[in-house]
């Protein structure tokens, strides 16, 4: 773990930001559906980076507890969400977001 | 607790329960398990306190009277819901138990959102409240604006997940904690760091305007409620707001309250823009649950100023009332719409002309709860919007003044209802399906708001 | 641990490593060398390939997955309980087993749901 805190935790931060803005931005510009749910997983996983340098930077463990939950979270939320995709996929045989429009009048 | 685990073996025994050929005892099973709830609830509220349960989990918990109040709404909202079901689940066959269970298993997480001390509870809680709700806003599976909206609902929901999480990763870092109650410590003591607190300050505080749909954070709000199933819808409207105001009070009022300052000034921006634009839009809308959407998000607005004021003595009482009041309204004016919009798949506000010959005591529901919404003086909507007023008028008074016009702006697209139900002349040949489980749900919801208008004190002084 | 100990451990993956490395240049060394259009099929006998590999497969396989993928993840809890299991206690065990009985719960639904039977 000492090797770990001679590296600053401003660079983890900075990581994990931008990282952060990456997922940010590939939900709001990309029109894929699978494409935009490993974005906002790459948003999640960002968080555990963080949540994992923080907990380890105040040696409390609070934080690595929470990245379980995260990460189970996000199974939970990935398995819904493709379970939507394929109902659609279904229906319409497209994972395009911008089909669907319907409800915008 | 002791609601949260009954609602929580309920959930499970209606799921397996769904799964024997005899589908009929599901909803009392539910509703069974919901007044059980609601009953000891109310016990704990009203005398013998939440016994035990406060220690322990590691102190993630917290039932105060102000978290067993607000569980006391919640219940009382899932319960005439699920009075409704009877109706707005017809079309569900195959999964009806499901549905009741994704149901329940949702109410657990606005039940963990009333009383979390630790924001990973805060975390959990709301993500057992969404992800029921992505599977029920499809629960129609060959309904294209239903598959849309759950689609729009889940990827709004992750993505808001998300910067909730990053907000809250930001805030762990700044204070050692996830304890709301050690960051009230460390930010009051000053062992911080400024600028990653209050950057992940705003990112929850973005994260949470997006779950309680708080302008410039709504947009996704109109077509969900508009494609989802019409319980479904509202159940969002109602739990979900009063989850998600109840949990956004208790963080701000306990975890960020020494950083009031500083959240302060965002918070009112949010409120005047929330208040203003969805009233204004929804003048323009024809369709009842797009303008009960923006309606929703509008009451999100007056919310909102509970939160700027939740320094003032009363203002937990306000937006207690408050979230009662509007919803038993809302699902009220649900159980009408839903009696007239369903059998003949009109969801205009045309669909309504001549109502109060067809169904005089559902009309006058419905107009009740239109009055209620809107605050007219003797319902308890007014009340509502009195406390709420009151409690935030002394720091923020410009804010009241725009509340005040906006509530007279809103006035204008509740009365379009009441007029086509009243005073339109064109008829429509529309038939008004009924089934007995909306008449106990319009008495209990008729019987509520009469008490909350009589002693509207009563509820208001429970926190 | 002294430095020293870890040595078993450099020698089991040079030992692993140098294995692999060997098997893959001698094995194109000893080998006779032909190539035609027969030889680059993907099956070079039995039936002859049809289209393309890359179609899309039943979605029975998605369903398991994803129930794959949450029991699976579900495991996770485990982690921090058997790290500590000896100070927990009993409390401890008894909270486990509630966790995995609601598992397991979850598991009789999807199994009485239907969800692994192949020929629906």
């Amino acid at each position: 773990m000492e090797e770990l805190r001679t590296i600053p935790i401003e660079y983890y931060l900075y990581l994990s930001t931008v990282l952060f803005c990456i997922g940010v931005l590939g939900v709001l510009m990309r029109r894929n559906a699978i494409v935009v749910l490993m974005c906002v997983e790459l948003m999640l996983n960002a968080v555990n980076l963080l949540l994992a340098a923080f907990s380890t930077y105040l040696s409390d463990a609070q934080g690595q507890i929470m990245v379980f939950f995260i990460m189970v979270v996000a199974a939970a939320e990935a398995a819904v969400g493709l379970g939507i995709l394929v109902m659609i996929y279904r229906n319409t045989k497209s994972t395009d977001i911008s089909l669907l429009d319907k409800l915008r009048n | 607790m002791t609601a949260l685990l009954i609602i929580f073996a309920t959930a499970i025994f209606v799921l397996f329960a769904g799964l024997t050929k005899n589908r009929s005892w599901l909803q009392p099973l539910a509703l069974t398990g919901c007044g059980l709830a609601l009953g000891v609830t109310l016990f704990e509220l009203l005398g013998a306190g939440p016994g035990g349960w406060n220690h322990m989990y590691a102190d993630m918990f917290e039932f105060t009277d102000y978290a067993l109040a607000f569980s006391a709404v919640a219940l009382v909202s899932a319960l005439l819901i699920i009075g409704l079901s009877g109706y707005g689940f017809r079309s569900l066959h195959d999964t009806l138990g499901d549905n009741y269970g994704l149901i329940l298993f949702s109410l657990c997480g606005a039940l963990c959102m009333f009383s979390f001390t630790n924001l990973t509870m805060l975390f959990l809680g709301i993500e057992i409240l969404s992800i029921p709700l992505y599977v029920l806003a499809g629960s129609r599976r060959n309904d294209l604006s239903g598959n849309e909206a759950a689609l729009k609902y889940f990827l709004m929901g992750a993505f808001t997940t998300g910067i909730l999480l990053f907000g809250m990763a930001l805030v762990y870092g700044a204070t050692a904690s996830f304890d709301i109650h050690s960051i009230a410590s460390a930010i009051s003591d000053g062992r911080h760091s400024a600028g990653m607190l209050h950057t992940g300050i705003i990112l929850i505080l973005i994260g949470l305007g997006f779950k309680v749909s708080a302008v410039p954070f709504h947009f996704w709000a109109p077509d969900v409620y508009t494609g989802s199933p019409n319980l479904i819808t509202a159940f969002m409207a109602t739990v979900v707001k009063t989850a998600g105001f109840a949990a956004f009070y208790r963080l701000f009022s306990v975890g960020f309250a020494p950083a009031i300052d500083f959240w302060s000034i965002p918070v009112a921006g949010m409120a005047a823009l929330t208040m203003t634009v969805a009233n204004l839009t929804a003048i323009f809308q024809t369709d009842f649950k797009r303008m009960i959407a923006y309606s929703s998000i509008s009451h999100a607005g007056y919310l909102l100023l509970a939160i700027l004021a939740c320094d003032v003595p009363g203002s937990e009482g306000a937006l207690l009332f408050y979230s009662l009041t509007y919803s038993v309204a809302t699902i009220l004016a649900f159980g009408a719409y839903m009696t007239i919009a369903e059998p003949n798949d009109d969801g205009s506000f045309e669909a309504f002309n001549g109502m109060s010959k067809k169904q005089p005591l559902l009309a006058a529901v419905l107009a009740i709860s239109m009055l209620s919404l809107a605050g007219i003086p003797p319902t308890a909507g007014f009340f509502g919007k009195y406390f709420l007023f009151t409690a935030a008028f002394a720091k923020y008074p410009w804010l009241i003044v725009l509340a005040v016009i906006n509530s007279a702006v809103s006035i204008y697209y509740y009365f379009k209802i009441i007029i086509a139900m009243y005073f339109t002349r064109e008829e429509n040949d529309y038939a008004v399906v009924t089934s007995p489980g909306i008449r106990w749900v319009v008495v209990l919801g008729l019987l509520l708001i009469a008490f909350l208008t009589i002693v509207p004190g009563s509820v208001y002084a429970l926190i | 641990m002294e430095p020293s100990g870890y040595m078993p451990i450099v020698l089991q993956s040079l030992v692993a490593l140098g294995f692999v490395a060997l098997v893959l240049i001698v094995v194109p060394l000893l080998g006779p060398r032909r190539k035609s259009d027969k030889k680059n099929e993907n099956f070079e006998c039995g039936i002859e390939g049809q289209g393309n590999a890359r179609m899309p497969v039943s979605i029975k396989y998605l369903m398991t997955a994803i129930l794959f993928v949450l029991f699976d993840v579900e495991v996770i809890f485990f982690y921090p309980y058997a790290v500590n299991f000896r100070e927990m206690g009993f409390n401890g065990f008894f909270a486990v087993l509630m966790f995995v009985g609601v598992f397991l719960l979850g598991f009789y639904y999807v199994l009485r749901k239907g969800a692994f039977e192949w020929d629906r």
